[in-house]
């Protein structure tokens, strides 16, 4: 398990993280978000111990993760690179060794590897021979095959296209299955929605969310409100607690103050009998992410 | 220490294997090889000089012909028939030799275009016959002559003075010893820039392309600093032991070429294993090592792989000063000269220049030797520290801001502990 209590980091007069604070538990995947310079990379590079923090501790199962730990660590960083020249066999077996593993346990693993992620290309091709698809398949294999405890994802999503990205959720799967605890971070909403147990959002080093995607978007409420009525643009706008109405054709979607506000939409909008669409809904992520980020600072 | 061994064997394998670091070994022994050959055939192309040899007495010319050993003799009784043959460029020169009165007044005519005949050897064999003339003539037997010869004797020896004391050296050692300073100040620049250059760029490419990141978090940037380092003064040493084997297999061919036998004709080996000796390997470990953690140091300030040539930039400058000074020490002994040599870095290359010309003493040497030694343990310290910072600094500004950036990190990092 993984615990971050009281993380604080300041470089200068400037806050990095403010004390950030998660548990992440064997099999569940955390989605770590925020805006770029939120403090995302800072909790990454605090947790691989590249830098000390202010406050603050990092452990792992119950004692201090340290440079100890090295072996059971998987990272991916969000700028991605290998040795362009050199064989991808000879490639993954140097890293895996640096974590631990046996050149002849990794050659004995590298093609089912290289099934599972369906790399095109020779084990024995250099690096720069393959597609920027594969090479990216062949850096995520480098980060996973020693079948690491802890896994950090730095983006791993960006610059994937839609068939990777879905062989990449699959290897995460597999890790969680395998009872990983895994963090990763992302800009892209619909992924951490589909694939992360929990959620923290920074912003400017501070945490603004934390819990499970469902806790997350149940706190806001029902305050989402899609509707199609004989009530026009002006009768929408003017009840209130109404905060944005934005219109399709004769459907409207609403961002209420709070989900009672829609009762009384309703009873305005029935009062006449049938309506074809009456659906109030929890803001989706991306919604939140966006509330958040337009939020002006506490 | 196993995870340094692995990053060490890495560097190792990928670099020896490497067209360039093959090049790198080879290019010296190909230009070497390229400068003997054609220098060995430079001097066996050229062909000897004719020149005929004009005097009535056979003894004369037969004397010639057995003294004159770079030229080829022909014998002539006629002066009209030499200089017939000279005109017809089937000779160089004609030297008539008449004899009056046990007298000589020889007579040498050059063919201008013709090849180079030395005057030198033929007035040392004409002041040889003269000698025998006169001494026919003053009815001086051979023991006589030989008396009148001999030469006053002077012994000449050089002595150092160390603290005291005198000891004596000769002029062979010395020139050896000067010989071998020069090789070790241009052999030190090349290793220095070289491997120095090999290591900036391993660790500012794998800075600039982001593999960095994903190693320090398999290894501390301790070990990954030394395994790098390791890794590299490996290649240098199998260099080293290369061109070692070489000179071992192809010592007897060589001392077979002329050129080569005259160039170590005058060493005197013994220089190899004497203190001078020693301090000279010290001194080129000690500058390989200071080098290569300076490498180490600029190869984790760039932030990308243009900016590389910028990482190699202060060694290649540090490395010409220390030849410039060392070069400097050959027209006298400076104070600035005596300064530097005590320095780190450009004192590898200036002191052992200075011990070999007799300017420094061993105890000198030694002095800047801890100096170098202190400074390495301070400097690797110091670079290791930085090192961890350096890494995970991109600063697009360039190098100032980057060391800037560094000292900042280090500081925050110095209050988080």
């Amino acid at each position: 398990m993984l615990e971050i209590r009281g993380l604080t980091k300041t470089f200068g007069s400037m806050v990095a993280l403010d004390d950030e604070s998660f548990t992440i538990q064997p099999g569940e995947i955390m989605g770590l978000i925020g805006q770029n310079g939120a403090g995302k990379t800072t909790t990454f590079r605090m947790i691989l111990n590249f830098i000390t923090p202010d406050h603050g501790d990092i452990l792992w199962d119950g004692h201090p993760l340290t440079s100890e730990d090295y072996d059971i660590l998987g990272y991916l960083p969000e700028e991605r690179g290998l040795y362009p020249k050199m064989r991808i066999n000879d490639q993954i077996a140097y890293f895996a060794q640096l974590r631990g593993m046996k050149v002849r346990d990794v050659n004995a693993q590298l093609d089912q590897w290289f099934k599972r992620f369906n790399v095109k290309g020779k084990k024995t091709d250099k690096l720069k021979d393959l597609s920027k698809g594969n090479q990216q398949k062949i850096q995520l294999i480098t980060t996973l095959i020693h079948m690491p405890k802890l896994i950090i994802l730095d983006e791993p999503f960006s610059g994937l296209d839609p068939v990777n990205a879905s062989l990449l959720q699959d290897g995460i799967n597999m890790m969680r299955d395998s009872g990983a605890c895994i963090i990763y971070s992302s800009h892209d909403m619909s992924n951490v929605e589909a694939l992360s147990d929990k959620l923290i959002m920074l912003k400017n080093g501070k945490t603004v969310l934390n819990g499970t995607v469902d806790e997350i978007r149940n706190s806001y409420g029902r305050i989402k409100l899609f509707i199609e009525s004989n009530l026009t643009r002006d009768e929408l706008t003017s009840f209130d607690g109404v905060i944005d109405v934005k219109h399709e054709g004769n459907r409207f979607e609403l961002m209420l103050k709070s989900p009672e506000v829609g009762q009384e939409i309703f009873v305005a909008a029935t009062k006449n009998g049938y309506i074809p669409e009456f659906s109030q809904q929890a803001p989706t992520l991306d919604e939140i992410f966006r509330m958040k980020v337009g939020e002006a600072d506490a | 220490m196993h995870k340094m061994l692995i990053i060490a064997k890495q560097v190792f394998m990928k670099n020896v294997r490497s067209a360039s670091w093959i090049f790198l070994v080879l290019s010296p022994v190909l230009l070497l090889g390229i400068s003997i050959g054609i220098g060995h055939l430079v001097q066996s192309s050229q062909s000897k000089p004719t020149i005929g040899v004009v005097s009535s007495v056979p003894a004369i010319r037969k004397n010639f012909a057995d003294s004159l050993p770079g030229m080829k003799v022909k014998e002539y009784h006629s002066q009209d028939k030499a200089e017939t043959a000279m005109q017809n460029k089937k000779l160089d020169a004609v030297l008539a030799v008449p004899i009056k009165n046990g007298e000589i007044a020889a007579n040498l005519q050059l063919r201008d275009g013709g090849k180079v005949v030395s005057t030198k050897t033929i007035q040392a064999v004409l002041s040889q016959i003269q000698l025998q003339a006169q001494a026919t003539k003053l009815n001086l037997n051979s023991e006589q002559l030989q008396a009148l010869l001999k030469p006053a004797v002077l012994r000449s020896k050089t002595v150092v003075v160390d603290h005291g004391k005198a000891s004596t050296k000769n002029q062979k050692t010395d020139t050896s010893n000067h010989l071998i300073a020069v090789a070790i100040t241009v052999l030190m620049l090349v290793f220095t820039l070289s491997y120095g250059s090999m290591i900036a760029q391993e660790i500012a490419t794998e800075k600039g392309s982001r593999i960095m990141e994903t190693i320090l978090s398999s290894v501390s940037a301790t070990t990954q600093f030394f395994g790098k380092l390791a890794g590299i003064l490996a290649l240098l040493v199998v260099n080293i032991l290369f061109y070692l084997l070489l000179i071992l297999v192809a010592w007897k061919p060589l001392m077979k070429i002329d050129i080569v036998k005259t160039m170590l004709g005058n060493f005197d080996f013994g220089v190899l294993t004497s203190t001078n000796g020693l301090i000279f390997c010290v001194f080129f470990i000690l500058a390989v090592l200071t080098y290569s953690v300076l490498a180490a140091l600029t190869g984790s300030l760039v932030a990308n792989q243009e900016q590389v040539q910028q990482a190699v930039m202060p060694i290649s400058m540090i490395g010409l000063l220390g030849y410039v000074f060392a070069l400097a020490v050959q027209g006298g002994d400076s104070l600035i000269v005596k300064i530097v040599s005590y320095l780190p870095f450009v004192g590898a290359s200036v002191m052992p220049v200075r011990l070999a010309m007799s300017f420094a003493t061993v105890g000198d040497a030694w002095i800047s030797i801890l100096i170098s030694v202190i400074f390495l343990i301070l400097f690797t310290w110091f670079t290791a520290k930085a090192y961890k910072s350096n890494v995970l600094v991109y600063n697009q500004g360039g190098f100032l801001k980057s060391i800037r950036s560094t000292f900042s990190i280090m500081n925050a990092e110095r209050k988080s502990k």
